[in-house]
């Protein structure tokens, strides 16, 4: 992390110190040089470290030679005072350095971005490792005017990042939804980020600068481990290929734009979490031996798409992961109308892996897919729908069942007829299971009536817990 | 240089000499994460008795004991709030002056970042008695340099 550059503040060896045992401590620390003070004074919030300007003649510039720049506001204040506060302080820096730029405050303070747009392109030169930007949004903020000519002239913290690309490591830019905000990319269709290792966007959509509409476009980054888009989207571009050798975190929350073909070209994804509208986007992943561990998929449809395309894009989505470990599926809003198709989940692949698994909104024929390809489920973790589906079919035992199956859990029962005939099912079939519970649903009316019935249930195995809880 | 310490083998052990004349030994492979040391033993051969004038038999074990548990890939946050729980502020500035004299870049971060949690959100005064700094202004100079900072000055408590 830190350079041995002597501009950065590293330590100043044993030569700068004048080896005498009696000089008084407490004037060791003042007689280190200036740029070692200054990295002290770094780790405290830029606010604090211009304080010191006031300690002695000595000290009043001492606090130029900060690394890092840490501007946070929550104190719901005058903006004025804070923007000339960090406009002079911009101006009096020192170094040729500086690390990190942290700036969090209200969004009202500046929301269209046009002073944090100006305060970042001042120290972006400066070799900087670090961005965070976080406008956040209180309840009782005065309201923006709206300003649409200046909303789509795309002027939003339009900074041109990329002018740090070689030095910077970590990337958030966490701007709430009232505004959007803009990226600027190089044009061109390959651009790298050859350090950074975090990318944490939200209410960014990121654009290339240029007017040319690109057909693909590729991200690289090296170094990459942890990807997180919330509310974002990629403009003007058809497909987007992510080059992440390192990346083991991705998550995926709301896409905004049009169709687009989102590529990773990602190896060793450890943790995939994914929160959006189903068929309007693409995902790719370029490898199908993924040893990933957790995956969590919330997936929501608001265009009523045909069941057809909803199954293989869901399809299609599992077969990148069939060596997970931990698969959360919800399918939220999913079209109703899937518990009347029975088996449009028969075609997933068999999961080997599979030790957890939690399904929410399912109902019971989706669930015996799911649980045909699982054969070395341990725990199982569901939420039924209350919908009337096709016949239930019991035909098949899952391998699960007989061999590894351990803990079933229900979340949200509600003690309907096709609940209750999938329970008695797990617990009729069940042979090495060692937990059973129920979690009621908290508008189910009669849950004695429920608890009785299920206790009644022959337990292929006595040594069952069966638990109930509200 | 002409003689390179004996880096490859962990099980070397290095003699540090304090500068009020105690012995201590460290793991080779410590040492090299102090670079003054490093380029003493590169100098001086690792056989012979390092010495370290700037450094006491005070704060010299822990900051052995901090090295230790570096090479092994224990340092956590649990650790490292251990490590600065029971120290003093002199305490803690004198290991920074050591970290910093012993060049021991890792160490010299974390107690740059726990002095500065240290004087977070104190007064002008109790940061001044920490660094042991005298207050050459004169009181108009002091209370215009006020103004001016009189964004940074909000939130921050006065002693009496």
């Amino acid at each position: 992390m830190q350079s041995s550059s002597s501009s950065s503040g590293s330590c100043g060896g044993g030569n700068d110190q004048v080896a005498s045992g009696s000089k008084s401590q407490d004037d060791m620390i003042s007689n280190l040089p200036d740029f070692v003070i200054g990295h002290i004074l770094s780790f405290l919030s830029t606010k604090e470290a211009v304080l010191t300007s006031v300690l002695s003649t000595r000290w009043k510039y001492m606090w130029t030679f900060l690394t890092k720049l840490d501007f946070r506001d929550y104190t719901n204040n005058n903006f004025n005072s804070f923007s000339n506060f960090v406009t002079r302080v911009l101006f009096h820096l020192n170094t040729a350095t500086i690390q990190e730029f942290i700036l969090e405050i209200p969004h009202y303070y500046d929301p269209y971005g046009y002073y944090t747009n100006q305060w970042i392109s001042a120290v972006l030169s400066m070799r900087l490792k670090k961005i965070k930007v976080f406008f956040f949004l209180r309840g009782n903020e005065p309201k923006i005017p709206s300003c649409p000519q200046l909303v789509s002239k795309n002027n939003i913290l339009s900074c041109p990042l990329f002018e740090c690309h070689e030095s910077l490591e970590e990337l958030e830019f966490m701007i709430s939804s009232l505004a959007s905000c803009i990226i600027k990319l190089p044009s061109s269709s390959f651009v790298s980020f050859s350090s950074l290792t975090v990318l944490s966007l939200a209410g960014i959509i990121t654009f290339t600068s240029s007017n040319e509409i690109f057909q693909e476009l590729t991200l690289n980054f090296p170094l990459l481990r942890e990807y997180k888009a919330v509310s974002c989207g990629f403009s003007g571009v058809k497909s987007i290929t992510i080059e992440a050798p390192l990346l083991e975190l991705v998550f995926i929350l709301g896409m905004e734009f049009e169709q687009v073909i989102t590529r990773f070209s990602a190896s060793r994804i450890t943790n995939f979490s994914y929160y959006c509208d189903t068929v309007s986007h693409t995902i790719f992943l370029d490898h199908q031996n993924i040893p990933s561990s957790k995956i969590f998929l919330v997936l929501f449809d608001s265009e009523d798409h045909s069941v057809e395309e909803i199954s293989i894009f869901i399809r299609k989505l599992l077969r990148f992961f069939i060596n997970a470990e931990y698969l959360e599926l919800d399918l939220a809003n999913c079209w109703p109308g899937f518990a009347w198709v029975a088996n449009y989940l028969a075609d997933i692949p068999v999961f080997r892996m599979l030790g957890y698994l939690k399904l929410k909104r399912v109902t019971s024929n989706t669930l015996l897919d799911f649980l045909l390809k699982t054969p070395c489920l341990k725990t199982l973790v569901l939420q039924m729908v209350d919908y009337d589906e096709e016949s239930q079919n019991f035909a098949i035992v899952p391998d699960c069942f007989l061999s590894t199956l351990k803990v079933v859990k229900f979340d949200k029962y509600f003690g309907g007829e096709r609940e209750f005939s999938f329970s008695k099912f797990v617990m009729e079939n069940t042979k090495v299971l060692e937990r059973i519970s129920f979690s009621f649903h908290e508008s189910c009316s009669e849950v004695e009536k429920a608890k009785e019935k299920l206790s009644l249930v022959k337990i292929s195995f006595s040594t069952v817990i069966m638990e109930f809880s509200t | 240089m002409a003689q390179e310490a004996s880096s490859s083998t962990s099980s070397k052990t290095i003699s540090l000499k304090t500068g009020d004349g105690e012995i201590f030994e460290i793991e080779a492979s410590a040492a090299k994460q102090m670079k003054t040391v490093q380029r003493l033993i590169d100098d001086l051969g690792d056989d012979i008795t390092i010495p370290l004038h700037n450094v006491f038999s005070k704060e010299l074990p822990k900051i052995i004991e901090y090295y230790k548990k570096d090479i092994t890939g224990e340092i956590t946050k649990d650790f490292e709030a251990e490590f600065v729980k029971d120290l003093n502020d002199d305490e803690v500035k004198v290991l920074f002056l050591a970290a910093n004299y012993l060049d021991a870049n890792k160490l010299f971060e974390f107690l740059s970042q726990n002095i500065a949690d240290r004087l977070e959100s104190k007064s002008v005064e109790y940061v001044r008695k920490y660094f042991g700094v005298e207050n050459d202004f004169t009181p108009e100079e002091e209370s215009k340099l006020r103004e001016e900072r009189a964004w940074s000055f909000r939130g921050i408590k006065e002693d009496e």
